[in-house]
C-alpha cells in the first residue's frame, strides 16, 4: 500500500537516494527536511503516514525531532536511517517508540518495514 | 601536514582585497585637495579679474570684483564639502564592502580551507541571508554529502572485512578439505589490504558529532548529552 512519506536527513544527497529507494516502491515523498525544526514543522502540516529520521543532524538531532513529533501526535510512525552503530542505538530507538531502526548502508531494508513481511 | 600545505596555496583574503581601495582613496584625497587648493587660491581669481578687464578695455573704472571673491569663496565652501561627502561616502562603502563582503568571503575562505584539510566537522558560519551566505550553505551542504559518502564507505568496508573473515574461515575449516590455495590467498590479501586503505582514508578525516569507537560509528558528544537528557524526562 502506497504510502505518504517525509524524509528528514541533513544531506541532500541521502535524501535523493532514499527517494529513489521509497519512490519504486510505490509510495509518496511529501516532503523532505534537513533538520528537526523543519521534521517537526514539516510533520505538522503535511501530516505523512511514516517519517525516515536521521539522527545526527545539524541544528536539532533526530532522536530529540522523533520524541516532539510523538508528543505532537503518538501513532505518528519513525522509523530512524542512520549510519551509528545499529546494535547501539537501535535500543534507543525503540525506547523512543519508533518502528524500525535501518542502518543507512542497509537502506533497502526500509522498504521490508514499510511493507511488512 | 595536510593544514600546513594547504595553508601554502591559499591566498591571503582581505590584504588583497584591500589593496585595490588604498590607491582609490589616495586618488580621491589628491584630486579633492587639488581642487580646493585651486578654488582656495588667489590665482583663480586674479585669471578671472584679469579676463574681465580684458574684455572691458574702454572702461576707466576699474569693475568691482566684490562679487566675484564672494562668488568664489561661495564656490570654494561648496567644492570643500562635495569633496568631503565623496571621501565620505567612499570610505563608507569601503567599511561596508569589507564588513559585507571581503570579511565574510574571508570567513568562508578560511572554512574551506579547514574542510578541504579533512574537517568535516567545522561548518561555515554565514547567513544565507545574501549571496555569499548561499554559497556558503551550499559549501556546507558539499561538507555533509561528503561526511555522509565517507561513513557510508566505512560501513560497507567494516562490512566487507567481515565477510571476508567467513569466507577465510569457512574455505580453511571446511572438512575434507585443503583449505586456501596459495594463489587465492595472495587475492584475498590483496583485498584485504584494498579495503583497510579504504577504511584508513575514511579515518583521515574529521566527522561532524560522530566518532568511531572499536569500528563502529557513534554520536559524538553533543548528541550523546542531549539523549541522555532526553531520555531522563521519559
Amino acid at each position: 500500500m502506497s504510502k505518504r512519506i517525509l524524509i528528514v536527513d541533513d544531506s541532500s544527497m541521502m535524501r535523493k537516494m532514499i527517494t529513489k529507494i521509497l519512490e519504486p516502491g510505490g509510495h509518496n515523498i511529501v516532503g523532505e527536511a534537513k533538520n528537526g525544526e523543519e521534521a517537526v514543522e514539516l510533520y505538522k502540516s503535511l501530516k505523512p503516514d511514516l517519517v525516515t529520521m536521521d539522527i545526527t543532524m545539524r541544528g536539532m538531532d533526530g532522536f530529540t525531532a522523533a520524541q516532539e513529533i510523538l508528543r505532537y501526535d503518538d501513532e505518528a510512525q519513525i522509523i530512524f536511517l542512520s549510519n551509528l552503530d545499529e546494535d547501539k542505538y537501535g535500543e534507543d530507538a525503540q525506547r523512543i517508540g519508533a518502528v524500525g531502526y535501518v542502518n543507512k548502508h542497509k537502506s533497502r531494508e526500509i522498504l521490508e518495514i514499510i511493507d511488512g513481511p | 601536514m595536510r593544514n600546513k600545505s594547504v595553508k601554502n596555496h591559499t591566498p591571503d583574503f582581505p590584504k588583497n582585497y584591500l589593496i585595490y581601495f588604498i590607491p582609490a582613496i589616495f586618488i580621491i584625497l589628491l584630486l579633492g585637495a587639488e581642487l580646493i587648493f585651486e578654488v582656495g587660491s588667489d590665482g583663480l581669481y586674479k585669471q578671472i579679474a584679469e579676463s574681465i578687464s580684458s574684455q572691458f578695455p574702454d572702461q576707466v573704472d576699474s569693475p568691482d570684483m566684490s562679487e566675484v571673491r564672494k562668488i568664489l569663496k561661495n564656490l570654494h565652501a561648496r567644492v570643500i564639502v562635495v569633496v568631503s561627502i565623496l571621501f565620505l561616502c567612499f570610505a563608507v562603502s569601503a567599511i561596508l564592502f569589507y564588513r559585507n563582503f571581503v570579511k565574510p568571503v574571508d570567513k568562508m575562505a578560511r572554512g574551506v580551507r579547514r574542510m578541504a584539510g579533512g574537517h568535516l566537522d567545522e561548518l561555515i558560519q554565514v547567513s544565507p541571508d545574501n549571496e555569499i551566505g548561499k554559497i556558503g550553505e551550499l559549501i556546507n551542504d558539499l561538507a555533509i554529502n561528503m561526511q555522509e559518502i565517507l561513513l557510508h564507505v566505512w560501513n560497507h568496508t567494516g562490512q566487507d572485512l567481515a565477510l571476508l573473515d567467513r569466507i577465510v574461515k569457512i574455505c580453511g575449516t571446511k572438512p575434507g578439505g585443503n583449505g586456501i590455495p596459495d594463489e587465492m590467498k595472495d587475492d584475498l590479501r590483496k583485498v584485504r589490504q584494498d579495503i583497510e586503505d579504504m577504511q584508513n582514508m575514511v579515518k583521515a578525516f574529521d566527522y561532524y558529532n560522530v566518532r568511531f569507537e572499536k569500528e563502529k560509528i557513534i554520536a559524538g558528544e553533543k548528541d550523546r548529552a542531549k539523549r541522555c537528557r532526553n531520555f531522563s524526562s521519559f
